[in-house]
């Protein structure tokens, strides 16, 4: 199972009436939706509302998600839509061009439109990429690389096991020990600007 | 037991557990309050490691979502398309069936009260022709079976294998008829074809006009 199978597992089980997955699912993708929202509303208060009426939408409509698409593809679409429909109903017209699925994810398509982030957002993206990328740099090697060829190739256990010829048991559990590690960086981090107003 | 678990949680993100292992930690996620947090870190850490892009939100922002959806009661609507094709493929079926009843009303034989089905012979029911039957069928030669439908208007029939040459005539000669009909039967119960393919031609008794000349015939030039 990728992680699209895993998508499509999690919307067949909110399909069938349980929440918990799509609460999975709105913590896996909320961050960068609201990224993508940030495009269009520039208050980041405003994004926030429009990254939860996106939410809204999408589980109302989940039923109608066949899997033909991505489902980060379709609940892209829905924040675009709400973002621009949240714009016209503020009287503000919605820019005319639209950021590509697959541009929105990276740093240089997103920036095609405008760039909306505040300092202390900036300041605070920064941040956790400095912690991130640190804590890597300090694992130790078996950990690095299981994570490097997870998380940034993006290859299955399988594959990585054949490449670090190793059983897949030990994949999974240098990959976990290693996002154990960056999480224990992180959390101080992320609780700290929780707190922040 | 706790690193077991956050494990698992590792290994679904990656969609590599085993489905039973996912059924039971769905079951953990709603119990165990840290599970969906640590869900959210561990994706957090992935765009990151992936440089994607991303405005972190708050914690509570999830929680926000459900919360909404839990006060608002908002349901899952299930998708009325499909419904919706069948309904209308369902509705053309029955209009064209009414329709089709309406204008080849039947009005059935007038000895038979209405509603009653009268027995169709079908090709199941025809016996095989043999030479036994064929003198049989032969010895009915001057009867003609009723046919389905029964005109309210006088009928007149007219062979119609003769091409659009052919005019037919302003009134039916009822020795021609009889001799066409039994004839007709005849070979048709013997398998064979009759020398003038014959069927019924329903057309309403009246003074058919005289054929048109060919040059009264409007020609596009």
């Amino acid at each position: 199972m990728g992680e699209s199978d895993l998508d499509q597992a999690l919307v067949e089980r909110v399909q069938n009436g349980d929440k918990r997955a799509f609460d999975l699912l709105v913590r896996k993708y909320q961050h960068k939706l609201v990224s993508v929202i940030s495009r269009y509303v520039n208050d980041w208060s405003e994004c926030q509302d429009v990254a939860q009426e996106t939410f809204v939408r999408a589980y109302r409509a989940i039923g109608s998600f066949r899997g033909d698409a991505q489902f980060y593809t379709w609940i892209y679409k829905i924040a675009i839509n709400t973002a621009k429909n949240h714009l016209v109903s503020q009287g503000r017209r919605p820019p005319t061009e639209d950021v590509a699925v697959e541009d929105a994810v990276l740093f240089d398509g997103a920036s095609r439109l405008h760039e909306s982030a505040t300092p202390e957002r900036e300041l605070m993206r920064q941040e956790i990429e400095r912690t991130v990328f640190a804590t890597v740099e300090a694992l130790p090697d078996e950990l690095k690389t299981a994570i490097t060829l997870r998380e940034v190739d993006g290859l299955s256990y399988e594959e990585i096991a054949e490449s670090m010829n190793c059983p897949i048991g030990t994949v999974r559990s240098r990959i976990f020990r290693a996002r154990e590690a960056i999480d224990e960086q992180l959390r101080p981090l992320l609780s700290d600007q929780d707190k922040t107003p | 037991m706790n690193q077991t678990i956050h494990e698992q949680l590792s290994a679904l993100m990656d969609g590599e557990l085993e489905r039973d292992e996912t059924r039971f930690l769905l079951k953990r996620l709603a119990t165990e309050q840290d599970l969906p947090l640590r869900w959210a870190r561990y994706h957090l850490v992935r765009q990151t490691l992936r440089r994607q892009a991303l405005d972190r939100l708050p914690a509570s922002f999830a929680d926000g979502v459900m919360a909404r959806l839990d006060a608002e009661a908002v349901v899952v609507q299930t998708p009325r398309g499909a419904w919706l094709r069948w309904g209308a493929g369902g509705a053309i079926a029955a209009s064209v069936a009414v329709a089709a009843l309406v204008l080849t009303r039947p009005t059935g034989d007038p000895l038979t009260p209405a509603g009653t089905v009268q027995p169709l012979r079908t090709a199941q029911q025809s016996a095989p022709i043999n030479a036994a039957t064929a003198s049989a069928t032969t010895s009915l030669s001057g009867e003609i079976r009723a046919p389905l439908l029964v005109p309210t208007t006088p009928i007149e029939t007219a062979p119609v294998s003769f091409g659009s040459d052919f005019s037919p005539p302003p009134a039916s000669d009822p020795h021609l008829q009889s001799y066409l009909i039994r004839h007709y039967q005849a070979a048709g119960a013997t398998g064979q074809s009759a020398f003038v393919p014959y069927v019924l031609l329903a057309t309403p008794q009246r003074d058919l006009p005289a054929a048109q000349p060919a040059e009264s015939v409007p020609q596009n030039r």
